[in-house]
């Protein structure tokens, strides 16, 4: 019943890529980009900490999920002239968009962090222009700092969580460019007029071998312990801070750069790692290198049978090395032994139940989705569903109780949606 | 490079269900160590037996009902290994095989097979020979009496310790004795010592959980102290009662069963509850001097009814965890408004409580404790 008694402990296996330097691979052969259609507006449900916060693993842009369907195929070109970058790339349908805020406002900072305040339309202006992501909700950056400015938050906090195992983008980018990271904190905090800065990371790492510091440019780094998902835990921390805004590590990284250098978002950080991979680590890739590449990059040295793009817990197979690494990818994991297909008959051993944080019943749900009950479903309340994958890992019978439990929820929302 | 497509998440916990049906085979072999020490080599041919007969007859009947055959499926194993532990050491042979045969051929496979059956196979197989032979199945050789193989002479029988409380007689021997084993009973439930430390190992192992034997045991303790048969010390009272029969061996093993059991933890404690309601009930007013299979069986009944009575609790009733937040917020307010209504004598002249302000305080802090806390519907 306690939230410390869900989840299960995982051993998260982030080394050695949680302590290496990150490395760049920004010359790939072949760049497939995604498509981004402004005629859509995305609603405004934004990530706080305060009574309403549902913590939620689902992305609102369905679209950036990665089996997007691909629009742009850009291939290297031979540099124009001398001393130039190596490789550019050009735009054969370069897509035109209005922009919202001005971007004659890219000023030439000398240093953005002596400066006592930032105007927000500035910040907005450089949002914009360099056409900003966060990573951690796949919104743009300008809509977020939108709801920002305002008004009504207490503290900004900078999300490099990496709860699942295999992982450690964020908090290798928290540690390695952490003046990029958190001066880029500082800016929107002086912005918005926030003095409470913080950033959270995901301690309860077995195997590491460097520390997490406590404080770095004088921001103090807080650190989240527990069993996966952490959730729960980081509503609780947020909350004693009033309203918390919440944003992605490498959008605070990118947002400094777009303010000191001028430089456009289009790369992003992930983890390549899992026993196929010769060297695992973090690495600054070109957004749509293919999954292909960036093993090649770091070396294969066994035959995989699983490559999955996302996270060990929450991410997707992919069979098709070509699919693009996308603003939203956390990481390119290749794997050398298949999981069991073996699926035995569930014993109603509870463990599921136990395990959930929110307090489903994953096995009846199971039986009620192959039984085509879709009263019993909305009655077990499968919308309440994460999307956390404890189910499934815990279950002694192999029962893919993710799938079924994720289908179960389109399910009741589409009714829900539907009664109002 | 043979990529194949996978399912999230990606990484799985290493145990499976075989590894739960081997921790508890494992966890039954110290209790027919004990039985072998107390008994002879007689229990081990009966363990035998009732595993094979169980084991071949479930395939037998998976492949009537046109299943996958598997061979490292051991379900039937373990209800074989249950019975005999339940039955006397000097029970005929043909008792356990009858036993074995009825668990497999009509409480388990005609309801589903694994993971569909609504009765515990055991129990109902132990339920149809104390039905059949009640005489056979309640009658118990003395430990350290090494019975024969095969019973061509007759072992001398005694009556067991619930037979004595069933007639409001103190058993006789040593506490301590009935602790370790050393006392008449099922050849499986009289080493007390032995069955606890294997459920500990099973939840340690996470194989069971601890809801069902502790409110097993915690209800028939709390009856027995309420109840007691015996005008012995309370205590001592209570404690027979719980050392004879099967109620601690059927409650650590056998009402512990995942499939027929209910999977939720408040259901389980309800149920647990039950189980330890219906015994007592059952040696007070049934006919048998244990009734710990029959009230199993009668849970067993129960257990989709209460794990909707958790589903109704935990989505209905509260749509959500307990909101101890708000639950708190409230006690506060409620709290503040007691004191708000206590009458002071005070021989001051100026008042000390001011109602309209302490009002306004308990209200602004119940506002700003639900505005923080408390989950969304």
């Amino acid at each position: 019943m306690a939230s410390w008694l869900c989840g299960e402990n995982l051993y998260q296996a982030k080394e050695p890529a949680f302590s290496r330097e990150q490395k760049e691979f920004l010359t790939p052969s072949v760049l497939y980009l995604p498509e981004y259609d402004e005629a859509d507006e995305p609603p405004a449900k934004v990530l706080t900490a305060d009574a309403s916060y549902q913590g939620s693993y689902e992305f609102e842009y369905p679209r950036l999920s990665c089996t997007t369907f691909l629009r742009y195929r850009l291939k290297a070109d031979k540099p124009k002239h001398e001393g130039e970058d190596a490789l550019s790339y050009s735009f054969t349908d370069a897509p035109k968009k209005k922009h919202k805020h001005e971007p004659s406002l890219l000023s030439n900072r000398q240093d953005p962090l002596a400066i006592d305040h930032i105007e927000p339309e500035e910040l907005l202006g450089f949002a914009e222009a360099a056409q900003i992501i966060d990573e951690t909700d796949g919104k743009p950056l300008t809509q977020k700092l939108e709801v920002l400015f305002e008004g009504g938050f207490n503290a900004l906090v900078c999300d490099a969580i990496d709860e699942q195992p295999y992982v450690s983008s964020n908090i290798n980018t928290l540690m390695h460019k952490s003046e990029e990271v958190l001066g880029g904190l500082s800016m929107i905090a002086k912005a918005a007029g926030i003095s409470n800065i913080f950033a959270l990371c995901y301690a309860d790492i077995d195997d590491a071998e460097t520390v997490i510091p406590h404080k770095m440019f004088t921001i103090p780094i807080k650190r989240v312990y527990g069993r996966y998902p952490v959730r729960d835990r980081v509503k609780k921390l947020l909350a004693k801070n009033g309203r918390c805004y919440v944003f992605g590590t490498q959008a605070l990284m990118h947002l400094y750069r777009a303010v000191t250098k001028k430089a456009v978002h289009n790369t992003t950080i992930i983890t390549v790692a899992g026993d196929c991979v010769g060297n695992p680590r973090n690495l600054e890739v070109r957004v749509g290198t293919t999954a292909r590449e960036v093993l090649e990059f770091c070396g294969l040295v066994k035959n995989p049978s699983r490559v999955i793009m996302g996270g060990s817990m929450r991410g997707a197979a992919i069979t098709d090395l070509d699919l693009p690494v996308l603003y939203t990818t956390r990481a390119v994991l290749a794997f050398e032994r298949p999981i069991e297909n073996v699926v035995l008959s569930c014993i109603s051993c509870g463990r599921c139940i136990v395990d959930c944080p929110r307090g489903l019943a994953p096995n009846y749900l199971y039986k009620q989705f192959n039984a085509h009950n879709l009263d019993a479903l909305i009655q077990l309340r499968a919308d309440r569903c994460i999307e956390c994958g404890v189910c499934s890992y815990i279950c002694p019978a192999n029962l893919e109780l993710l799938h079924v439990v994720k289908r179960a929820k389109t399910l009741v929302l589409e009714v829900k949606a539907q009664e109002e | 490079m043979n990529l194949q497509p996978a399912k999230a998440p990606h990484i799985r916990f290493k145990e499976s269900v075989h590894t739960l049906f081997t921790d508890v085979i494992i966890a039954l072999l110290p209790l027919y160590a004990m039985a072998f020490f107390y008994y002879g080599g007689r229990t081990l041919i009966m363990a035998l037996i009732a595993a094979a007969v169980c084991y071949l007859l479930d395939i037998l009947c998976r492949k009537m009902a046109g299943k996958v055959i598997k061979i490292n499926d051991f379900s039937a194993v373990i209800t074989g290994l249950l019975i005999p532990l339940m039955l006397p050491a000097s029970v005929p042979y043909y008792v356990v095989v009858a036993a074995c045969a009825f668990a497999i051929l009509i409480a388990k496979h005609p309801f589903g097979g694994l993971g569909y059956n609504l009765f515990n196979p055991a129990a109902a197989g132990i339920a149809f020979a104390t039905a059949c032979w009640p005489k056979e199945v309640f009658r118990y050789p003395k430990p350290f009496e090494q019975i024969p193989l095969i019973l061509n002479n007759p072992v001398e029988l005694f009556s067991s310790p619930a037979a004595a409380l069933k007639i409001n007689g103190a058993p006789s021997g040593d506490l301590l004795q009935f602790f370790l084993g050393n006392s008449l009973g099922p050849m499986g439930a009289t080493a007390i010592l032995v069955i606890l430390s294997c459920m500990f190992f099973l939840i340690y192992r996470r194989t069971i959980s601890w809801h069902i034997p502790v409110s097993a045991l915690a209800a028939a303790a709390v009856f027995s102290l309420l109840f007691p048969r015996v005008s012995i010390s309370l205590l001592s009272s209570t404690v027979y009662e719980l050392f004879a029969g099967t109620l601690v061996f059927g409650a650590a093993f056998v009402a512990t069963d995942p499939v027929t059991s209910p999977s939720f933890p408040i259901a389980k404690i309800i149920y647990g509850a039950g189980i330890g309601l219906l015994t007592m009930l059952l040696r007070w007013f049934g006919g048998f001097e244990e009734g710990f299979i029959f009230a199993l069986l009668m849970m067993n009944t129960l257990s989709f009814a209460l794990d909707r009575l958790a589903i109704w609790l935990r989505f209905d009733l509260n749509s959500g965890r307990v909101p101890i937040r708000r639950v708190k917020a409230a006690a506060k307010g409620f709290m503040a408004r007691r004191e708000h209504k206590k009458i002071y004598i005070d021989t001051s002249a100026e008042p000390v409580t001011e109602p309209e302000q302490q009002q306004d305080e308990a209200q602004k802090e119940e506002a700003t404790a639900q505005s923080k806390g408390g989950r969304n519907v």
